[in-house]
């Protein structure tokens, strides 16, 4: 009975000293959180916690003053169009290069994986260029072109480890029944992957749909807004020029709430994914 | 038998790549070799017309551009804070979650929730939370009489730039922490009790048993915090634009705006090649550090 409640010196140290670094980890998204609930103009008189009412109203008002149907239904086309090829693209190579022999395989290996250094943020000359050359600017392609290539790398690396980790007596039988390579890949293999295609579908996923950068270089129509690049741009839609903080913090809720759920709910598999890519990484 | 599958299993594979790698080489590859020739030339990244200047950018870069060096400054000061903080932070609260202790999981999340949040989002709260009048954190310092340490936190070329690292940690934090106990989860337990019979408690433990077995995780972790380090940009871009007087710029940042906001596109084409190559040299020079270092199970 006793036994459960009893807690060492130690431990009442270490859940102090976690609770502590929790609470400022939480802290910001409490302020977020009680800014978007206060009324509008209130965050410059009442400097706590607590709203004095809560203002439910920002919600609809920040809704409609960003149009966040429309900036989530761009994030959701440009997210699901990215990892669905991500997933297709990296999958194929990863089998080639797992299973199958060709001419400078480790060479073209390498060369994918010299792409994990590559971030975004370094070579956004050379792909708006890129996108400027092929005609792409202010369409999905624009954004879709370069998060594939970007995904890739981590892709491959991730699906070529698991492939090689299944084994090949499994193909066996098909090939000697005479299945082709590619009927092989994806009848056998690819329905095998499942957990490694779910990891790098999260992480390219999130990073994905939280990108700004190229949304903000590639796009200027507004039908094409991420939601991102919505929040960045809500600045310059409100009547008076500017927007007031209680009806961008209440955005910011209605961003991140889903996501929050989302992670809450795949925890689990989020961290596993995390350990099998980090580690092998 | 076992020749026939040979045979089967060894054709050639090169049109299971093909695909990716066209995608690849189309809108990476190539674009990063354009950029380099791009760099030659003094060009606005429009106009057909464009002056060769060969390695003057280059030159110029190097000797002469005070924002670079400020960048270049900010950039080493990202990355050994990044690097120095994380590692010990990182690794005592993954320690701390490691122990058989309640609310494990709460903790866990709490850490790891600015991990999935967009920067953007981050950026604002943060913003918020700086701002010299109504933020949080100067309301907070004259509440608790700390007047004097009460600054205009984004536009103080002393502070800003500390300021947007101390929001990057914030949020990077959690990711390093999970990695972390990742590793340590994969450790024996043996190893541990075979130390507490050889009277090692607590730290010892800690310091020869758990932080040599997860050196190859650590390793890992220091190439990615140093690469996100030298390329960082979202933070800079949403809280500060650079300023004041170019106090906080970062490299990427600087390209951003050469590029992007004076079109001086044949310059800023110089500086991404550098760029790359100072992400290339860290990466390499990581990788052969690491070569036969790693501590085996």
């Amino acid at each position: 009975m006793g036994f459960r409640l009893k807690l060492s010196r130690k431990s009442v140290l270490t859940h102090a000293v976690l609770i502590f670094v929790s609470f400022i980890m939480i802290f910001p998204w409490l302020i977020a959180l009680s800014t978007g609930l206060k009324a509008p103009g209130e965050s410059a008189l009442n400097r706590g916690l607590i709203p004095w009412e809560i203002a439910l109203g920002n919600f609809p008002e920040a809704w409609r003053i960003a149009n966040v149907p429309l900036l989530a239904f761009n994030s959701f086309v440009v997210t699901a169009a990215s990892v669905v090829m991500i997933l297709f693209l990296a999958s194929l190579a990863a089998y080639g290069f797992a299973r199958l022999n060709f001419f400078l395989k480790e060479p073209f290996y390498l060369l994918f994986l010299a792409g994990l250094m590559l971030q975004a943020a370094a070579i956004m000359v050379p792909l708006y260029q890129v996108n400027v050359a092929f005609g792409l600017l202010d369409t999905y392609y624009a954004l879709v072109g370069p998060y594939i290539a970007l995904g890739l790398p981590f892709a491959i690396l991730i699906l070529r480890g698991f492939f090689e980790g299944l084994p090949e007596e499994i193909e066996d039988a098909a090939l000697i029944d005479g299945a082709s390579r590619f009927t092989i890949y994806w009848r056998i293999m690819l329905p095998l992957t499942r957990p490694a295609l779910a990891t790098v579908a999260i992480f390219t996923g999130l990073g994905t749909w939280n990108d700004f950068l190229l949304p903000m270089l590639m796009t200027s129509k507004p039908g094409l807004r991420t939601m991102p690049l919505g929040l960045i741009l809500f600045e310059l839609e409100g009547s008076i020029g500017f927007v007031l903080h209680e009806y961008r913090f209440a955005l910011i809720i209605m961003m991140t709430l889903p996501i929050v759920i989302v992670f809450l709910l795949l925890q689990r598999q989020f961290m596993s994914g995390l350990t099998a890519g980090a580690i092998k990484g | 038998m076992q020749r026939v599958l040979r045979a089967l299993r060894a054709n050639g594979g090169f049109f299971f790549i093909l695909p990716g790698l066209v995608v690849y080489l189309g809108f990476i590859a190539w674009p990063i070799i354009a950029t380099f020739y791009n760099g030659f030339f003094i060009w606005d990244g429009i106009s057909p017309d464009r002056e060769f200047t060969g390695l003057d950018h280059y030159v110029r870069l190097l000797t002469k551009d005070r924002a670079f060096r400020l960048s270049i400054r900010n950039n080493v000061y990202w990355a050994i804070i990044t690097v120095v903080v994380l590692s010990i932070c990182g690794f005592l609260f993954a320690w701390l979650l490691n122990q058989r202790i309640r609310m494990r999981n709460a903790y866990r999340a709490a850490f790891f929730l600015p991990v999935t949040a967009s920067l953007v989002v981050i950026g604002y709260t943060w913003e918020f939370i700086y701002q010299p009048e109504v933020g949080m954190l100067n309301h907070s310092l004259r509440r608790f009489g700390l007047e004097e340490l009460t600054r205009v936190w984004l536009a103080d070329p002393d502070v800003t730039i500390f300021a947007i690292i101390l929001v990057s940690l914030w949020a990077s934090l959690g990711f390093w922490v999970v990695v972390f106990l990742a590793a340590l989860q994969a450790v024996p337990q043996d190893l541990y009790d075979c130390a507490a019979v050889d009277g090692a408690t607590g730290f010892r433990q800690m310091w020869h048993v758990a932080v040599p077995l997860t050196m190859g995780t650590t390793r890992a972790l220091w190439i990615l915090g140093l690469i996100r380090s030298i390329n960082a940009f979202a933070l800079v871009f949403l809280l500060s634009r650079g300023g004041p007087y170019h106090a906080s710029e970062v490299i990427a940042y600087q390209i951003y705006d050469l590029a992007f906001r004076t079109n001086h596109t044949g310059y800023a084409s110089a500086l991404s090649i550098l760029l790359l190559l100072i992400s290339a040299i860290v990466t390499v020079i990581q990788l052969l550090l690491m070569r036969g270092r790693r501590v085996q199970l």
